[in-house]
């Protein structure tokens, strides 16, 4: 993307006028070019699959692309007010947490983080290996655990179907750990899920719909499931019903989900050739 | 090693890489922050030779999520790729000179490509580049006298052209 400056000092403008046609031929050239984001981005091969793909072939055929690149590789420093203001954001999100370095058992703040563990257990079977970094949401999906026969998904999903978690209210529980009846119901549903058998998933999210209409992991999970299944209008109502339950720590995903969902089910059914 | 001796020693690094990455300030806070906050979560188990590399790549995967979301729909992809592949005239001289001249080193190449070319004000290409905007002029001067320089065209004939003769 390029630009015309519109404040250029005299001392600026006072150049050849086939120097600053020269100027003019190359931003045409490079008017549809990535923006410099996309291109620092896919040197850094953070982009999703397609859009990395190209705007990568762009960058290896392009060398204005690439020296614009290396010219502004190095970024901005953070100042001293970022960098006050990053700490004391860090220190407010860490006040509930628990210290660095704690035993285990610590974590045990009341029932609530006992229904964490237990559903941490077969959520993420992976929770107990050494400390990697945390990877992409996209990386976190497991495939199939068994060879049961799945049924594919009838629609490509836009992105990879979210990680599996729990929202504030299910993690806000303050009975017994084996008490925790949704939790313990969402685990016929959630196993489906994660093997990808999105028939099965659907039916089984349906059922806990029946039970509990309000479940934001019933809804949201459920609308992808249904998404899959190329149910758009149904993938649009329950991510609708999930945007309005406002969980803080869901609503990112669900917008992204719902925007989609929308897109998708308004679009005009075209009847098939005769 | 304490937490905040941690940050203090690598939230430069992190953040820059951070900015690198996306280009907004504001979501190069938030990846910054993701960071430390998962530093933290494991940092009994982390060995500090692991950073900054290992705070890094949380930057690197949180990125990745980012822009994800940015590019929300297929239909935004697909317009990415359409217009990363689309078919361009050759390049003019002038953009020859300014990536093949040895007299230009990078970052006075960089300012004129951002200043001419992509629009930025002084201003802009210093919050780009991490320099002042002093700084910026300067080299968009000395940039611009050797691409005078290349043209043919001396002091005497700029100050003929500014008096009008």
């Amino acid at each position: 993307m390029t630009a015309k400056p519109d404040d250029l000092a005299p001392d600026e403008q006072d150049l050849p006028h086939e120097v600053l046609a020269g100027f003019d031929a190359i931003r045409e050239r490079h008017r549809t070019d990535p923006p410099l984001e996309q291109l620092r981005a896919a040197r850094a091969g953070v982009l999703p699959a397609g859009a990395q793909q190209a705007v990568s072939a762009h960058l290896a055929g392009d060398p204005w692309s690439q020296a614009l690149v290396d010219a502004t590789s190095d970024g901005s420093d953070v100042d001293e007010v970022t960098e006050a203001r990053l700490l004391a954001r860090i220190k407010r999100e860490l006040k509930d947490q628990p210290a660095p370095g704690a035993p285990w058992w610590r974590t045990m703040i009341g029932p609530a983080a006992a229904a964490v563990l237990v559903a941490a257990v077969w959520l993420t079977p992976e929770s107990r290996q050494p400390a990697t970094p945390p990877a992409a949401a996209i990386d976190r999906v497991t495939a199939p655990a068994t060879p049961e026969p799945i049924t594919p998904p009838v629609a490509p999903l836009p992105f990879s179907a979210p990680a599996l978690r729990l929202g504030l209210r299910a993690l806000a529980w303050r009975g017994a750990p084996n008490d925790n009846e949704y939790v313990a119901a969402l685990k016929p549903a959630f196993d489906a899920y994660r093997k990808g058998d999105h028939v099965r998933a659907r039916d089984a999210f349906d059922r806990l719909a029946e039970r509990y209409p309000d479940g934001l992991e019933v809804l949201f999970y459920g609308g992808v499931t249904r998404m899959a299944l190329g149910d758009d209008k149904g993938a649009r109502e329950s991510l609708r019903a999930a945007a309005r339950i406002d969980d803080a720590t869901f609503n990112d995903e669900v917008s992204r989900w719902l925007v989609v969902a929308e897109q998708r089910a308004s679009r005009p059914v075209t009847a098939p050739p005769r | 090693m304490e937490f905040e001796a941690l940050y203090r020693e690598h939230v430069a690094a992190v953040f820059r890489f951070a900015v690198h990455l996306t280009r907004k300030h504001e979501i190069a806070e938030d990846l910054t922050a993701e960071a430390f906050l998962a530093l933290h979560r494991e940092l009994d188990r982390i060995d500090p030779a692991q950073l900054p590399g290992w705070l890094l790549t949380v930057v690197r995967n949180r990125a990745r999520d980012w822009w994800r979301h940015a590019l929300v729909e297929q239909r935004h992809v697909e317009h990415v790729q359409a217009q990363a592949t689309r078919p361009r005239p050759a390049a003019p001289p002038l953009e020859q000179w300014i990536l093949e001249s040895g007299d230009l080193k990078p970052v006075h190449r960089a300012c004129v490509m951002l200043r001419y070319v992509h629009g930025l004000s002084r201003d802009e290409i210093a919050r780009e580049l991490g320099l002042t905007s002093n700084q910026v002029k300067g080299h968009l001067q000395y940039a611009l006298t050797l691409l005078r320089k290349a043209y043919g065209v001396s002091v005497n004939d700029r100050e003929a052209r500014r008096l009008g003769a």
